[in-house]
């Protein structure tokens, strides 16, 4: 085994043993593509747990931050661009905190709204295969 | 001298974060002063490690500004604005194709990213590619500058901590064959090849076998659904195991268990899991794309299909085959070498005398 260690190995030559083996180990079933998994079809309770998702996709985005300023143009553009820039980011900052804090509370009310819409949704299977069974049973 | 290194994000434990507080640190060591800026700084870090950006930077001539580009960020478009002189580490932007249908934010950031790229064309005097494959997408953007390559340098010796031994136990010694992959869920990264690949694996060669897909799916829900979905539909979602965002410590467990490593991707800039791989002696098995063959050297098999039972059979090859295990872990461990700390160094330091003389 050491010495099979140190030899140079021919990874093509591997391969190719590997794809004879294979094609004379066959045939082979065909295995279902990933492509025939539906991205977004509503499945009853997939459909409040797709909800939840896209609610956690967006929830990276709601804090608002401090935007940052260009400083182009000549020397004295670059000084009058940063004084004012600094004189507003003054009232800038609270109010981004302001927006940020109530995003998240839109946030919670979001996240809030897709627990009960998954729960309804399960009591609403519930009903439905009770209905199912009391017509069947007809 | 003044260097600036200028993120759009710098944070705990990516590549790229790491990429720059490494270089920092070898600036320090051979006497340049330097700094981290960061549009978002994550507060996990040391203190001092990176400056918020803050109204921008303001650099005179002769001052040196090493920009990582991966993202699309307004950053991107003020650069030139920041003054000095301006080279760019070119870590990739993942095509815009790869999120479409999973996340419009992402798809928009690539495109966004991309105008970036291709904006600053012509306003960097030099670029570092971490791979050939990444230099050759600068030339197609239209960089004429030089452009070296000079590796990601990765911190081996942090791998060597303790894994979590909760992980370990639970995995540990029931006598499956435990295949792993690490990295984020995306679908550049072609997971659901590598869930395919493991049901031929478990079907034909052996069932007593689990697939740990490590990572975290943040902003990949949807794609992480229809994972989880495409599992169940094969009849393995009890053995394909999506443990999320983990803590480091379990990663390493990840890797200790590992028999055999496998990666599908279709798109990587570098790709540091199959270094980690290497480190911890576990023999891997790729898809032949991107920079991935680049990476890997001879330090694996390539797979130049997607034929599910062609990797299922690779896999129980490497995964048996005792002789061929120890060689393809003897290249990997020489392959690895040319990452060492020591060689990217040297690499590197080479490319801050050519920054020098800009």
């Amino acid at each position: 085994m050491a010495d099979n260690a140190q030899q140079p190995i021919n990874i093509e030559a591997i391969m190719d043993e590997i794809r004879e083996q294979v094609k004379a180990g066959g045939p082979y079933e065909d295995v279902p593509a990933f492509e025939g998994i539906p991205l977004d079809e509503p499945q009853g309770p997939v459909e409040a747990a797709m909800l939840s998702q896209r609610i956690a996709q967006r929830a990276g985005n709601v804090a608002v931050g401090n935007p940052t300023p260009r400083y182009d143009g000549s020397k004295w553009k670059r000084l009058y661009k940063k004084l004012v820039y600094k004189a507003i980011k003054c009232a800038l900052t609270p109010l981004g905190q302001r927006v940020t804090e109530t995003n998240y509370v839109f946030l919670q009310c979001l996240e809030d709204s897709a627990d009960v819409i998954a729960r309804q949704q399960q009591q609403i299977d519930q009903l439905t295969r009770r209905i199912e069974a009391l017509e069947k049973g007809k | 001298m003044r260097i600036v290194q200028l993120l759009s994000v710098i944070s705990f434990g990516d590549a790229v974060s790491n990429d720059a507080r490494a270089i920092a640190g070898i600036l320090t060591e051979n006497g340049f002063e330097n700094e981290i800026y960061a549009e978002h700084v994550d507060n996990r870090l040391p203190r001092g490690t990176a400056h918020a950006l803050d109204g921008g930077l303001h650099l005179s001539p002769e001052d040196l500004l090493i920009y990582h580009a991966s993202t699309g960020t307004q950053l991107n478009f003020d650069l030139p604005s920041f003054g000095g002189r301006q080279v760019m580490i070119y870590h990739n932007i993942t095509p815009r194709e790869f999120f479409h249908g999973y996340n419009t934010e992402a798809e928009q950031n690539m495109r966004y990213g991309y105008e970036g790229m291709r904006f600053l064309a012509d306003k960097m005097r030099y670029c570092i590619a971490d791979s050939d494959y990444n230099r050759q997408q600068l030339r197609q953007m239209g960089y004429t500058c030089p452009i070296d390559v000079c590796p990601i340098l990765i911190p081996f010796e942090d791998y060597d901590r303790e894994p979590d031994q909760k992980v370990l136990k639970r995995y540990q010694g029931d006598g499956y064959t435990n295949l792993l992959f690490v990295g984020r869920v995306s679908p550049n990264k072609k997971h659901e090849d590598i869930i395919r690949a493991f049901y031929c694996y478990q079907k034909r060669h052996n069932p007593k076998s689990r697939l740990i897909l490590a990572g975290n799916a943040g902003g990949m829900e949807l794609y992480a659904d229809r994972l989880r979905a495409y599992a169940q539909t094969l009849g393995v979602a009890d053995r394909v195991i999506f443990p999320g965002h983990i803590k480091f410590d379990a990663i390493l467990a990840c890797y200790r268990l590992a028999d055999v490593f496998v990666c599908m991707s279709e798109h990587e800039g570098f790709c540091v899991p199959l270094l980690e791989a290497m480190h911890f002696g576990v023999p891997i098995v790729a898809y032949r794309a991107a920079a991935v063959p680049e990476t890997l050297g001879a330090g694996g098999l390539l797979l130049d299909s997607k034929d599910p039972w062609i990797a299922a059979a690779a896999i129980d090859r490497l995964a048996r085959d005792q002789a061929l295990r120890a060689q393809i872990l003897e290249a990997q461990k020489k392959r690895l070498a040319d990452f060492s700390y020591a060689s990217v160094r040297g690499q590197l330091l080479r490319c801050i005398e050519t920054l020098k003389s800009l």
